[in-house]
């Protein structure tokens, strides 16, 4: 058995055959919550490509399968992202099941991890760029396919459009690199696909000025299914980015590259942040939020690859549990309020303090807030830069999206409840209630412990960099 | 034969209907029309195989919108833009086609001149209509448009046949997803008229 047929083919495949039969959508859904987290399990635990003892047999998974003449490859080194992908998806769909997404959404949701995994597994940019395509594709139906609503599709439209936009940037990119050396003769020829490579992943990562899509989007659209599709979204797109950086010689030995990284990194860092202060709904916070982290990671990215790589590893890790918190925590506020206007939630929290806490915890873990998972990495990053405009930059990003999160804050906690009646007539399963606190606290103690110590994901931290040795494009 | 500067004009009226008139059935013509046109660009560079992949996914994508539309009760026409505006941006996108198709095969390699200007006008008639819409169906109608301009382009730069079966699966595979938010939009809006 090889690699990219476990962590690629088999979900896809089986969520594939899964959507198709109607009869037992619910067991099959079960059994796709069951499927990412042996997935993750073996990731972590199994090595690729040497034999581990499995009672009296000694079988090795394969690192290279081909397909359609294409050899699809998921090394060693791959092993610790995969890991972080599966056992985020498993995450995300035990908060499918107990906020009752229908069981399409946990299908899709493999869907979409196995064409996002299959991004990193392809040789070459083009068709990278197009697994993208297919992903942002399967995104949007995940994204619109909850209760049909006109805004969820406009909502997604922006994704689905400057998402597509980079398409074809990118494969132009990819047509050009071939045979580029980095010599100095050929400096100049390098200057068009370096412009190619930057719009293509602007439009991917949202970053200034195309970022107006990303706010729209966690505004009109199902927060759970908007926390899964997008910020697993930015960590195909920013792992792929740093793999392309690392493995092309004359975009890694440019310095002028990684100062126009900080640079637009911190332009999106510090708008994102400044305009997350301002916001009076929930759900457009979170978007501005993703953008900061978008923007912390290419600054992180602009510092070099040898401190930027460790760094953006911890970055993406504990963006995880953060956004499935928060995510969590707003669908239910969605559920209870019927918008995430700031107007609509007040006094939410008092009445549900478990899940008004435990989404705060969520928000003010991407803030960065003492204590919380956000804020080693966050500090990590400041102290790496030293003082420099993009620490400033970081600073005023965080007290930004902290002055956002106080206001919600005090309008979720402090304010007296205008609707105290509406939510009590919710007429919830208790039982299914117990399983919501459970998760959302379960969440809100790994922010905890990811923030008080940062020491239990080092493992994972110090496996990170070995992605680059093993995606050589 | 050269067939070039015949499918330039082809092009040219293609974008000009698609950007200038806004009825549905109009749009699907001119987007048919240009799939025509841009598998005789690429006829040129891949051969007759792998064009004629282009044109037969090209019209299955607008098959799929026709089909769709054919059932839909709802109007997809949300612009309300003059018509002798949009004529007045057409001719400078004309302009700008016409002066900077040169420049485009100085970037790309390869590019021939009439191609360069035969992109410039499918991807700017794509996005100048993406700025006056907002429907699902109209904006995948835009992104279908777009991808043939760069398609037109990348199809120098890159001939495997893989290649151009994923961009012929990735055009159908946009609308079908088209499709589908076109019906969840419709079914929203009359949720929220009821």
């Amino acid at each position: 058995m090889s690699a990219p047929f476990l962590f690629i083919l088999l979900p896809f495949l089986f969520s594939l055959a899964a959507l198709s039969v109607s009869r037992w959508e619910k067991p099959l859904a079960a059994f796709g919550t069951v499927l990412p987290a042996l997935l993750a399990w073996i990731a972590w635990n199994l090595p690729i490509g040497s034999p581990f003892n499995f009672g009296p047999w000694s079988p090795q998974i394969e690192p290279v399968m081909r397909i359609f003449g294409v050899g699809l490859r998921l090394g060693e080194g791959s092993r610790a992202l995969l890991a972080l992908v599966y056992g985020g998806v498993t995450l995300w769909s035990l908060a499918a099941h107990i906020t009752r997404q229908e069981p399409r959404f946990i299908l899709l949701q493999l869907v979409y991890i196995s064409l996002l995994v299959g991004v990193l597994a392809v040789p070459g940019l083009v068709l990278a760029a197009v697994m993208i395509l297919f992903s942002v594709l399967t995104g949007v139906v995940i994204l619109t396919a909850e209760a049909p609503r006109a805004t969820s599709v406009t909502g997604a439209l922006g994704f689905m459009t400057f998402s597509t936009l980079a398409i074809p940037f990118l494969m132009m990119a990819a047509g050009l690199i071939p045979g580029l050396g980095g010599s100095p003769a050929e400096l100049d020829a390098v200057l068009r696909p370096s412009i190619f490579l930057g719009l293509g992943f602007a439009f991917l990562l949202a970053v200034f000025p195309f970022y107006a899509w990303l706010p729209r989007l966690t505004e009109f659209n199902h927060p759970l299914r908007v926390a899964f599709v997008v910020g697993l979204m930015n960590i195909a797109v920013s792992v792929l980015g740093i793999v392309l950086v690392n493995s092309i010689v004359w975009l890694r030995e440019s310095e002028r590259l990684f100062a126009v990284l900080r640079f637009t990194g911190l332009l999106v860092v510090v708008t994102a942040g400044f305009w997350s202060a301002f916001q009076r709904d929930w759900g457009r916070q979170m978007g501005f939020s993703m953008l900061v982290e978008n923007g912390l990671v290419l600054i992180a990215l602009g510092s070099g690859l040898d401190t930027g790589i460790p760094l953006i590893g911890s970055l993406l890790l504990v963006r995880i549990p953060a956004y499935l918190v928060w995510g969590m925590g707003m669908a239910l506020l969605r559920e209870h309020s019927g918008s995430l206007d700031l107007a609509g939630l007040e006094g939410v929290g008092i009445r549900h303090p478990i899940l008004g806490a435990a989404t705060l915890a969520g928000h003010f873990s991407v803030v960065g807030f003492p204590l919380l998972a956000g804020f080693v990495p966050r500090i990590s990053l400041i102290f790496t830069l030293g003082a420099v405009p993009e620490a400033i930059g970081i600073w005023a990003a965080m007290l930004g999206m902290a002055v956002g999160g106080l206001r919600t804050l005090s309008i979720v906690f402090l304010r007296p409840s205008k609707n105290v009646q509406a939510a009590e007539t919710t007429g919830e399963d208790p039982l299914l209630q117990r399983f919501q606190q459970g998760l959302l606290v379960f969440g809100t103690l790994m922010l905890l412990v990811f923030g008080i110590f940062p020491q239990v994901y080092t493992a994972f931290v110090a496996r990170f960099p070995l992605i680059f040795s093993q995606f050589a494009r | 034969m050269d067939l070039q500067p015949l499918a330039l004009v082809v092009t040219v009226i293609s974008g000009a209907f698609f950007l200038l008139f806004r009825n549905w059935r109009v749009t699907l013509i001119a987007l048919s029309v240009q799939y025509l046109a841009v598998f005789s660009w690429m006829m040129a560079i891949w051969g007759l195989e792998l064009a004629a992949v282009k044109l037969i996914t090209g019209w299955m994508a607008v098959a799929i919108l026709g089909a769709t539309l054919r059932g839909s009760p709802a109007d997809v026409d949300d612009d309300d833009t003059g018509i002798l505006f949009k004529l007045f941006i057409f001719i400078i996108l004309l302009l700008v086609g016409w002066s900077s198709g040169g420049d485009v095969g100085d970037w790309l390699n390869g590019v021939s001149e009439q191609a360069g200007f035969a992109g410039i006008v499918l991807i700017g008639t794509a996005l100048l209509r993406l700025g006056f819409h907002t429907r699902a169906l109209q904006i995948v109608f835009c992104l279908l448009f777009l991808l043939s301009g760069f398609e037109l382009w990348y199809a120098v730069l890159d001939n495997s046949t893989l290649t151009a079966v994923l961009l012929g699966v990735s055009n159908l595979a946009i609308a079908l997803v088209g499709a589908f938010l076109h019906v969840q939009e419709i079914s929203g809006s009359s949720l929220t008229a009821e």
